[in-house]
């Protein structure tokens, strides 16, 4: 779609909803002018009174500043172990752990030596001089971590891993079991980008590096996982439980890691570079971006494959990322646009819909999933069979989009 | 004569005019306990912009109402597509009048008080974007987008994103963009309402317009109901 349709089409829409609205400048709006006209006219408030006013407006401007809730940096505590000047902690027993205020959580060997620094609002610095951290840091939004062990640096948003460094060889030991990081370093071909299940053992001494999937591979699913899911409609909603895990075959060094050309597609679709970012995945072959991608350049094709109207490669997208990294945030919200994809096939946008609100309910899309719900119940089953949606919506999303037409299906009981 | 209470309404309004029928526009006295409002009987259409300029600098009584009967729609409209249907924008009109009977002793050239108070609904459109902007970054309340009446579900929600995508906009480029666009004004001319430059009006629109572009097609829904979307009709 060109540019100048999309302005154009939403110049009209604002044009005819403005139209369209039925109050005009009745009389109530001049009698409410003529009143103002005639009350300005009346001799004015003495300076007295106007001090007075801007007394009262700059101390509730100031309490209200002192009580508006605002960010502080994380504290955090340290159990079973000592904590010295400067931030650094030793773990003195099996289960030494230092809490943060966010509740991110870092347990410690027994043994383990941890420095914590540049601790802010938005996460910390941590250096792990030896031992084994295993981390779990919450999701949160603008969250930013970081942890050094030797020359390496885990860059984290939020994730659980088990974080290893072992001074004498010189080795970096990295189980990935939630979210995904990058590892920075001297990395044979630059940085890694790290999924849910991977395993990397790198060793600074002399370079090399090995990163093992260890990512649950159930008997139904292939190595993409598709066959789980299939892309007419959810099988059920996607438990983030795990069986046994099933080590895949080892990647043999940084040359079959995927890596995305010209930058990360996140960051080209940001850019609007939809159809560049389908057109590198297809050249690098969709079964194989499908199988080997971290999650977050899925997320970025998924995107632009819908954004530049592909929507079978984003519906296999979409149903590749829930097979691989179910239980995610992403996993759950790709049920959400595998709905929104499903045009024409109203049952299968509904189901998607309950999926996406069983998996979700509180989900960033979970209102327009509740309205859609709503709308596509109302079309397949009739208007008595959407009124406890509609009800249901109104008491969670009472100001929401499909409010209106929520509370119109109420009305007409 | 007749005296209108404190508390007035409607149906005041109305007895106000029969009454004000009787006794012919014009009156100005007031009584204890009531102010008088003579209601005049013509609205002032026969009358041009330089006239009814002259009888807001004289004071005339019959001023308001002329003024309001004229220029409302306009003014009413303009903040309707610049916030959307649903945004209450009465408050507004009364801001942007009132800022019209304080300043109209400016007005240099009386057969330009349309662009004189598109000026200032402009001024009043951006003041009203600051605040909003003002109001989120403070989190002192949420501010709701947009949501339109007596529209199909899919234009209002098409809407409602839309108005969103406008948020993200500054108040500069926002005003700009409205009426540039909404309004259909002449670059020239929005420069003028904004007292800007028009090579800085220019460079404001092609940012907005980027930006809305740009947000547009990442919502592939909005994009989709765009494609789709007819102006001779509903989708």
């Amino acid at each position: 779609m060109k540019p100048q349709e999309i302005i154009d089409r939403f110049v009209h829409l604002a044009r005819r909803a403005s139209e369209d609205s039925i109050d005009g400048p009745g009389p109530a709006g001049l009698h409410r002018l003529e009143r103002a006209l005639a009350g300005s006219r009346r001799p004015r408030p003495s300076f007295v009174w106007i001090g007075g006013c801007v007394l009262a407006a700059a101390l509730s401007a100031t309490i209200a500043v002192l009580l508006i809730p605002r960010d502080r940096a994380l504290t955090f505590e340290v159990t079973q172990g000592c904590v010295r000047e400067g931030g650094y902690v030793v773990s003195k027993a099996a289960d030494g752990a230092v809490r943060f205020s966010d509740h991110s959580d870092l347990g410690m060997d027994q043994g383990t030596r941890l420095r914590v620094s540049n601790v802010d609002v938005h996460g910390a610095h941590l250096m792990l001089e030896a031992g084994t951290l295993h981390v779990s840091i919450r999701p949160r939004r603008l969250a930013r971590w970081s942890f050094d062990a030797g020359p390496y640096v885990v860059h984290v948003t939020g994730t659980a891993f088990d974080l290893a460094w072992e001074v004498e060889r010189q080795t970096l030991d990295l189980r990935l079991h939630e979210g995904s990081v990058t590892v920075e370093g001297p990395l044979a071909g630059g940085d890694i980008h790290m999924i849910a299940g991977d395993h990397l053992v790198a060793n600074a001494g002399d370079g090399s590096l090995s990163i093992v999937d260890e990512r649950n591979v159930g008997p139904s699913q292939d190595r993409t996982g598709i066959s789980a899911v299939s892309e007419t409609g959810p099988a059920g909603p996607v438990s983030s439980s795990r069986s046994t895990p099933a080590p895949s075959p080892t990647r043999p060094g940084t040359g079959s890691v995927f890596r995305p050309s010209g930058g990360p597609w996140a960051a080209r679709v940001a850019r609007g570079d939809f159809e560049a970012v389908v057109d590198d995945a297809r050249r690098q072959g969709i079964d194989r971006v499908l199988s080997e991608a971290p999650q977050a350049d899925l997320a970025a094709l998924a995107d632009a494959a819908r954004y530049a109207r592909h929507q079978d490669l984003a519906r296999r997208v979409l149903v590749a990322q829930r097979a691989r990294f179910a239980g995610s945030v992403l996993a759950k919200d790709a049920a959400f646009f595998l709905g929104d994809l499903a045009e024409g096939r109203q049952d299968a946008a509904l189901s998607w819909y309950e999926t996406y609100l069983y998996e979700s309910p509180d989900g960033a899309y979970a209102s327009q999933a509740l309205g859609r719900k709503m709308t596509l119940v109302q079309q397949l089953r009739g208007a008595e069979a959407a009124r406890a949606t509609a009800a249901e919506y109104l008491q969670r999303f009472g100001d929401g989009p499909y409010a209106p037409n929520a509370r119109k299906l109420l009305r007409a009981q | 004569m007749i005296f209108e209470p404190l508390a007035s309404s409607c149906v005041t309004s109305r007895i106000v005019k029969d009454a004000a029928r009787r006794e012919r526009w014009g009156h100005s006295a007031s009584e204890q306990n009531g102010r008088v409002i003579p209601f005049p009987e013509a609205g002032g259409s026969g009358l041009d912009d330089a006239a009814i300029v002259r009888i807001l600098l004289a004071g005339d009584p019959r001023a308001a109402r002329v003024v309001w009967n004229r220029l409302a729609p306009m003014v009413r409209g303009m903040l309707l597509r610049s916030f959307g249907p649903e945004h209450d924008i009465d408050d507004l009109i009364q801001e942007v009048f009132l800022t019209l009977f304080k300043r109209v002793a400016t007005l240099r050239e009386p057969q330009a008080l349309r662009a004189f108070v598109i000026a200032i609904t402009a001024h009043t459109i951006r003041r009203e974007v600051r605040r909003k902007i003002a109001t989120r970054w403070l989190q002192l309340g949420t501010t709701h987008g947009a949501v339109a009446r007596d529209a199909d579900l899919d234009s209002r929600e098409a809407l409602v994103r839309l108005y969103r995508i406008l948020d993200r906009l500054g108040a500069e480029e926002r005003t700009a963009f409205s009426l540039r666009f909404f309004e259909g004004l002449e670059i020239v001319q929005v420069a003028r309402a904004l007292g800007i430059s028009a090579a800085t009006t220019k460079r404001r629109i092609a940012h907005a317009w980027t930006r809305i572009v740009t947000h547009a097609k990442r919502d592939a829904a909005l994009v989709e109901y765009l494609s789709s979307y007819s102006p001779e009709g509903a989708p």
